[in-house]
């Protein structure tokens, strides 16, 4: 309504200046006529219709344009009207909408419906992809519980996917735009990328000749997959990893499209400057999203339990072996600390095996036996053991039953550190325990009063030493010698200086004795022979009361004759300067105190024993302490006596290389073996241990030889094999081919073991026939028997100077021959091996 | 200020395009992969006056009578080179078919006409009148080897000068 004002004011006002024909308006006219034509001109313009809808077409376009480009307002006003007009148009002639639509509504339904089945179809590759896990059946559970499709579960759970990077390119010059990717992604060149992505497109549409409004909307690559979104001016490419949900492509098309209502006139008219695109960055930016599964911290913990599991299983078994063994350690050790006869000094570890050392008591229980019931192979440990005597009451009696052996009739007790003699004992025993037990170590004291001496054994030597007259009788009862009967006064006087002598007789009795006046002769030499119980290789000469003894006798009964012979009467002096002393018993009870190892030799010379060779250190520090406590030894010399090195389990393997079969056990240096074992290693050790430093013996214990086993088993089944013949004929009855081959490969076996255990196999081939025919012609039949046989073993490689044939007929039936059946067992021949060494 | 320019490689087979654009860039895409569809892209940055060009280089496979070019790989160029293998008197009459072609489903675009392989001097086919005649009828032709770089950094700014320079005028219509 102004507007109308307005113009009814401005042409009221233009209607003031009428041209006039007065002088002031002739100068007007003359001055501004042109102005004023123009004006009027305008004026008409104004005022025409007509021309004003002409000049405003003229300009509308790029007015509105121009409107356009500086703010929305433009939009903002004409939407309403626009809608407005649609609604009407629509109201009107709905026809002329739908004609207009229709070019463009069926690529889009097309495109829609396409879109939908797509989904569809990835959700069931889902599906089938996870029906048949572990993970599948799960998520069926979870549909079942829920009550939502199965393909939405599978959906919902695998669907994991990240925008890495979105670009704008131009549609026409295939230039990037803009772009935008993911934190930490590695971005090619994007220039070069949305160029070459535009090249694809190129030629895919040059290829295939799709329609106008289609285009490449996705490509695949191993889990990547790049979609497209096609616009007028502009398409987006989005670089997606994982499975992209249909409702990014919605995301995609909603950005694009607001891209091309705010920059379509830099779309249209885009030379190269992709400044003004700058400000899509954030609605691409819209575009990065991702998408996890649910519960994503659950799964990556499952994952690494996964991952962690399999190194840990691994790495455990390893641990619980680590475990294992230290435990079977600790228990070996415990063990070896809770074993009598066993102080553990030190354990420790060194390049990886264990190491212990420690004292033992030579009585104690082997370490290695600890060893193996508490796990732990002895060829693991290197072991070093001091000897000791322990002191444990049990250790001090077996020693002490050990050192003094005593009768059967004697039990042997330890309390308190008293060792206690009870039962009945020989004097010499009862004695010797005396005299032995003062030195055994834990023994404080030796108790033997209720042990009965008895002294049938010396006894004799009293009466032989004596050697009282016929009149006189002995008795020696708890020490006393009691004499009775009748004597001469020399005699009693000679004995009871010889009983004095005898430390079986504590005191001498002779208060039953009658002396008689003396008329004794002179002792003859046999009598002197008689006394001293002298042996064969000793002689004797008796000049002027001084006796001389030649000859050899042991040390023994040479000290023996030094004591008894003053008492015999009639000899003042003793010269045993001819005898030779003889050592061979003291040197025998040397080597049972001492029980040297194998590598070193005793012998004896005047009562020196002499030790020489080498042996484990404790033996030579034993040997010294033990060797003079054997009578007749004076002297011990073991400068000749070198220590043996220490030598372990596990070096003596290396060296021998036992087989499997073969257990190995060291104790005190000596090696033990026991198993089985070839013929070749058994002979090659038993050569090579004799030369391994610190070995200080070697013992086979149930050793086997296989070789020789294998060897007696092939014998005994080649002589119970029997071939047997057919009736009246050197023929063998059919079917025994497998017998014949498996009795050839026994016997080349044989004499292949024959060879390597030194050993000549004979093969004796025996041929039988049946009881029927004359023994004549069984005896010939049985003979051409076994040289068919032997002929076939010759043809099979089988020595013939090794094999020896015979007939015996009829004579050894295997059955008693009256039927066929056992008439065709006895027509056969046998087998026999003879072997030498 | 930075543009964007896609310039497009033409010309017959073994004139030595690709070599030109080896010799220009250092090369992303894998060519044997790339070159089954018919276009190699590379990109190179070359600056005129104070401006950053970023040019977009789409290789083009050989064209001759039995291969066509393929139009849509021409879409949205500013400007092509068109190669010729001086030693071959037939790649220079393809070149100019070539243009003939682009101009007719393109329109008009800045182009070189580059006259390449001239470090094989013996070999020289191209009538040096013929050469001239072109230039003198307005087509801007440089001698190029891609094998002494002879001319290659030159004919790429070349190029680029004259797409600015078509821009600005358009501009100045404006």
């Amino acid at each position: 309504m102004n507007n109308a004002a307005d113009d009814n004011q401005s042409r009221e006002h233009r209607k003031v200046i009428p041209f006039q024909k007065d002088e002031l308006s002739e100068l007007r006219s003359l001055l501004m006529s042109k102005e004023l034509s123009e004006i009027n001109d305008i004026l008409k313009r104004l005022d025409d219709p007509d021309t004003r809808a002409r000049e405003i077409a003229r300009i509308l376009p790029k007015a509105i344009a121009r409107r356009a480009a500086r703010d929305k307002d433009l939009a903002a006003v004409l939407g309403p009207t626009v809608e407005e007009i649609l609604r009407d148009s629509v109201k009107r002639n709905p026809q002329a909408l739908v004609d207009s639509l229709f070019p463009v509504m069926g690529p889009a339904i097309r495109k829609a419906i396409a879109e939908f089945f797509r989904g569809m179809i990835q959700g069931l590759n889902h599906a089938m992809q996870h029906s048949f896990t572990l993970q599948g059946l799960k998520w069926r559970l979870e549909a079942i519980r829920t009550g939502k499709p199965f393909t939405e579960i599978v959906l919902l759970h695998s669907l994991v996917f990240r925008v890495e990077q979105v670009f704008l390119v131009h549609q026409k010059a295939g230039l990037l735009l803009s772009q935008v990717s993911a934190e930490s992604i590695e971005v090619e060149d994007p220039d070069m990328v949305s160029g070459m992505m535009t090249a694809i497109q190129d030629f895919v549409k040059d290829s295939f000749h799709p329609g106008e409004t289609e285009g490449l909307d996705n490509l695949q690559l191993g889990e990547l997959t790049v979609m497209v979104e096609q616009g007028p001016l502009a398409y987006m490419a989005v670089i997606v990893r994982g499975t992209a949900p249909p409702e990014l492509r919605e995301t995609c098309k909603e950005v694009l499209e607001r891209v091309h209502l705010e920059l379509r006139r830099e779309l249209e008219e885009f030379d190269g400057d992709p400044s003004p695109f700058a400000i899509t960055i954030p609605r691409l930016e819209a575009c990065l999203v991702d998408r996890y599964v649910e519960e994503p911290a659950k799964r990556s913990f499952s994952y690494a339990w996964l991952l962690l599991l399999v190194v840990l299983i691994p790495v455990a078994y390893w641990v619980f072996g680590e475990i294992r063994q230290t435990l079977h350690w600790r228990a070996f050790v415990d063990n070896l600390r809770g074993t009598k006869g066993i102080v553990v000094t030190s354990t420790g570890t060194k390049d990886g095996r264990y190491s212990i050392t420690g004292l033992r008591d030579p009585l104690a229980q082997d370490p290695a036996t600890v060893a193996a019931s508490s796990g732990i192979e002895s060829g693991q440990v290197n072991a070093k053991w001091e000897t000791f005597h322990a002191l444990d009451p049990e250790f001090v009696l077996s020693r002490a039953k050990q050192a003094l052996a005593p009768p059967s009739t004697v039990t042997l007790t330890l309390e308190k550190g008293v060792l206690k003699a009870t039962g009945s004992a020989p004097f010499a025993w009862a004695r010797d325990a005396r005299r032995f037990s003062r030195v055994l170590p834990g023994v404080n004291s030796y108790q033997d009063s209720d042990l009965i001496v008895t002294y049938d054994a010396v006894l004799p030597r009293i009466q032989q030493a004596l050697n009282p007259p016929e009149s006189v009788s002995l008795r020696l009862e708890h020490g006393v010698l009691t004499v009775t009967g009748s004597a001469t006064e020399q005699w009693a006087a000679n004995a009871r200086r010889l009983a004095q002598l005898f430390p079986a007789v504590s005191e001498f009795q002779d208060n039953g004795l009658q002396i008689t006046p003396s008329t004794g002769p002179q002792p003859g030499i046999d009598e002197i022979k008689r006394a001293l119980d002298s042996p064969e290789t000793v002689s004797f000469s008796l000049q002027n009361k001084k006796l001389e003894a030649h000859g050899a006798a042991p040390y023994k009964w040479a000290m023996d004759a030094r004591k008894l012979v003053r008492f015999i009467p009639g000899v003042e002096a003793y010269d045993d300067g001819g005898l030779t002393i003889t050592y061979d018993q003291v040197l025998q009870q040397a080597r049972e105190v001492l029980a040297p190892p194998d590598t070193v030799e005793l012998s004896i010379a005047d009562g020196v024993l002499l030790a020489q060779g080498r042996a484990p250190d404790h033996w030579i520090r034993e040997a010294r302490r033990l060797a003079l406590l054997v009578p007749g030894v004076t002297e011990y010399n073991d400068s000749r006596v070198s220590e043996l090195p220490v030598i372990t389990l596990e070096k003596l393997r290396e060296i021998l290389d036992p087989p499997g079969t073969i257990t190995l056990g060291l104790s005190d240096g000596m090696l033990r073996v026991s198993g089985s074992a070839s013929n070749a290693w058994i002979s090659e050790t038993r050569a090579r241990v004799r030369h391994i430093p610190g070995l200080a013996g070697y013992r086979e214990k149930d050793l086997v030889d296989a070789d020789l086993e294998k060897f007696l088993s092939l014998q005994a089944l080649i002589e119970q094999t029997s071939l047997f013949f057919e009736s009246s004929a050197d023929r063998l009855v059919p079917g025994q081919e497998d017998a014949l081959s498996q009795l050839v490969s026994r016997l080349a076996e044989m004499q292949r073991l024959a060879g390597l255990l030194g050993k000549n196999i004979r093969i004796n081939i025996t041929g039988h026939t049946d009881s029927v025919g004359t023994e004549e012609a069984n005896l010939a039949l049985s003979n051409r028997r076994a040289e068919y046989v032997a002929s076939i073993l010759a043809g099979r490689g089988i020595a013939p100077a090794n094999i020896a044939v015979r007939g015996v007929g009829a004579l050894y039936p295997l059955a008693n021959g009256t039927t066929e059946r056992e008439r065709a067992l006895n027509r056969r021949v046998t087998f026999a091996l003879t072997v030498e060494d | 200020m930075i543009q964007k320019k896609k310039i497009c490689m033409l010309g017959a087979f073994a004139v030595g395009k690709t070599s030109l654009v080896k010799r220009f860039v250092k090369s992303f895409f894998d060519e044997k992969y790339l070159t089954t569809i018919g276009v190699k892209i590379d990109k190179k940055t070359v600056h005129v006056d104070d401006s950053e060009v970023v040019l977009m280089l789409w290789d083009l496979e050989g064209q001759d009578a039995y291969h066509q070019i393929k139009t849509s790989y021409l879409r949205g160029a500013s400007g092509y080179l068109l190669v010729a293998d001086g030693t071959r008197q037939e790649t220079l009459d393809d070149a100019l078919g070539l243009r003939d072609r682009v101009e007719s489903e393109v329109g008009v675009l800045p182009y070189i006409l580059l006259l390449n392989k001239s470090d094989l001097g013996e070999l020289w086919e191209l009538d040096e009148t013929r050469v001239q005649s072109l230039s003198k009828a307005g087509i801007h032709i440089m001698t190029t080897s891609a094998k002494t770089g002879e001319n290659v950094e030159e004919a790429f700014h070349t190029l680029a000068v004259r797409m600015l320079e078509v821009r600005n005028e358009g501009e100045d219509h404006l």
